[in-house]
């Protein structure tokens, strides 16, 4: 039953938290850090939407759920049901933001849902949160439950990146440049100012290592990614109990040699070093890697600290 | 069923009707029991599975060696999941397996599993029969289940989620 499921699974995309069920799974996403959308789908057809916009100034969150309630009326009369919309629902009247009240509101169609309206002054973030589902009496407890754990930006300097069981901390100002979530394999490449990261994670440890040790194949597999480099491995040091695989260099070749040259001459930091940390974690029968590239020692401290923050098991 | 129903769909503009993904976790996927199959030493599944011939191989086959069967060799993974398409495992269920077995994520292997439920259904190496909430293996019983073979990969579109 709703009920007794646990909020124990955290879900952070762009800056934004929030605990879930933990059988409930990141489904559908889009957009960017500025404006975008993210759906947790759970069993029995229950799921999280969150859709939030960077504004600037103070926007009408009146007119942000006049726009949302005549979408929903608009959807309900082609599917020809009855919609039913009311603010201020009474399962959702405890509900706290920052500690201040949100707008909420509940409705109810073929099915229902129950959702959170407001604006952030810190991150100038417009949330509309909401979850919806079937008929049942435990929705809005739910709701309640899910919808007091949403942060809309990060309490600390660093943000949760988490999905698929795959959580880890970078610089709250770093941004999403590409990701692959694919099943088997996600990866996150991040940008930040004069410096790159790269966190990625291989299921099915079990078969690809048959053939080989984890250091050959995390060579293998991050060789794309470090072939501009004259990088040296080394196989030492412990990370999260398992033994892990370093490696570093300087970009090479005639540009990265010129470029470097340059920096020098204008008394700049060279931001070519590339620091990387890879690792076996058999428990979840995974393969992890972190990527830095940016000014030495700002490069070695960002892998270390964000392999440290990744929950490998 | 009406006439109008045999239309195909660009006349109708009736969409066909396609199952929910909880319908779809409640099928049973089962083998084609036509195929054969064994595992090799390296954990592997190999397939043996009967061509179909035409009227025109048949005729063929008087002046050209044919072979009768062909050969198809499934992972470690898909042999796993080949070895629980007994008609007795639910699509879920086997999600289980697969999940404890390889340590994957819920969605990880729903999605896996999907897919490659869809690409042996394509090749009609195994059925999905619906089971009822209620129902309990009843459908393996049913001749009349195995007709679903195609319904199976129009079903598994369905689930194609962007990930």
């Amino acid at each position: 039953m709703l009920n007794t499921e646990r909020c124990s699974s955290i879900i952070g995309w762009h800056g934004i938290t929030v605990s879930v069920p933990e059988e409930w799974s990141f489904s559908v996403y889009s957009g960017d850090a500025k404006a975008g959308y993210f759906r947790v789908d759970g069993a029995d057809d229950v799921a999280l939407e969150v859709k939030w916009s960077e504004e600037k100034g103070i926007p009408s969150l009146r007119r942000v759920l006049n726009d949302f309630q005549k979408r929903l009326r608009k959807s309900s009369r082609t599917a020809h049901v009855e919609m039913e919309f009311r603010e201020k629902p009474r399962p959702l009247a405890p509900l706290r933001v920052h500690g201040h009240i949100p707008i909420t509101f509940g409705w109810r169609t073929d099915r229902q849902g129950y959702g959170a309206l407001w604006h952030c002054k810190e991150c100038r973030r417009v949330m509309l949160v909401q979850v919806a589902g079937r008929h049942q009496q435990e929705l809005g407890q739910l709701a309640l439950r899910i919808l007091s754990t949403v942060r809309d930006h990060p309490a600390g300097p660093e943000a949760i990146w988490s999905v698929y069981d795959f959580t880890f901390r970078a610089p709250k100002e770093m941004t999403l440049e590409k990701h692959q979530l694919k099943s088997g394999y996600l990866a996150f490449e991040l940008k930040g100012r004069g410096v790159g990261l790269v966190v990625e994670r291989w299921g099915l440890a079990n078969i690809v290592l048959k053939r080989d040790t984890p250091s050959g194949w995390l060579s293998g597999a991050l060789y794309p990614r470090l072939k501009a480099y004259a990088y040296r491995k080394e196989e030492k040091g412990d990370l999260h109990g398992h033994p892990c695989v370093r490696f570093s260099g300087r970009r090479s070749g005639v540009k990265a040699l010129a470029n470097r040259l340059v920096r020098t001459v204008s008394f700049r930091q060279h931001r070519d070093y590339v620091s990387g940390l890879g690792w076996h974690c058999p428990e979840s029968n995974r393969l992890f890697a972190v990527l830095a590239v940016g000014a030495m020692e700002r490069a070695d401290a960002l892998c270390a600290g964000v392999a440290e923050s990744v929950a490998c098991h | 069923m009406s006439l109008i129903d045999r239309l195909p769909s660009w006349i109708t503009g009736r969409r066909r009707a396609t199952a929910s993904r909880e319908e779809v976790l409640r099928a049973l996927p089962l083998r084609n029991p036509n195929v054969q199959y064994e595992r090799n030493e390296q954990g592997e599944m190999v397939l043996s599975v009967p061509l179909a011939k035409g009227r025109v191989i048949k005729g063929l086959k008087w002046f050209l060696p044919a072979p009768d069967r062909k050969q198809i060799v499934l992972d470690e993974i898909g042999a796993d999941i080949w070895e629980l398409c007994d008609g007795t495992n639910t699509v879920e269920g086997i999600r289980r397996r697969l999940s404890e077995k390889y340590r994957l994520e819920r969605r990880e292997a729903e999605a896996s599993l999907m897919e490659y439920l869809r690409m042996l259904a394509k090749r009609s190496l195994v059925v999905a029969m619906g089971q009822s909430p209620g129902e309990q293996g009843s459908a393996v019983a049913n001749p009349q289940a195995q007709r679903t073979s195609k319904a199976k990969a129009s079903v598994s579109k369905k689930q194609g989620r962007r990930r």
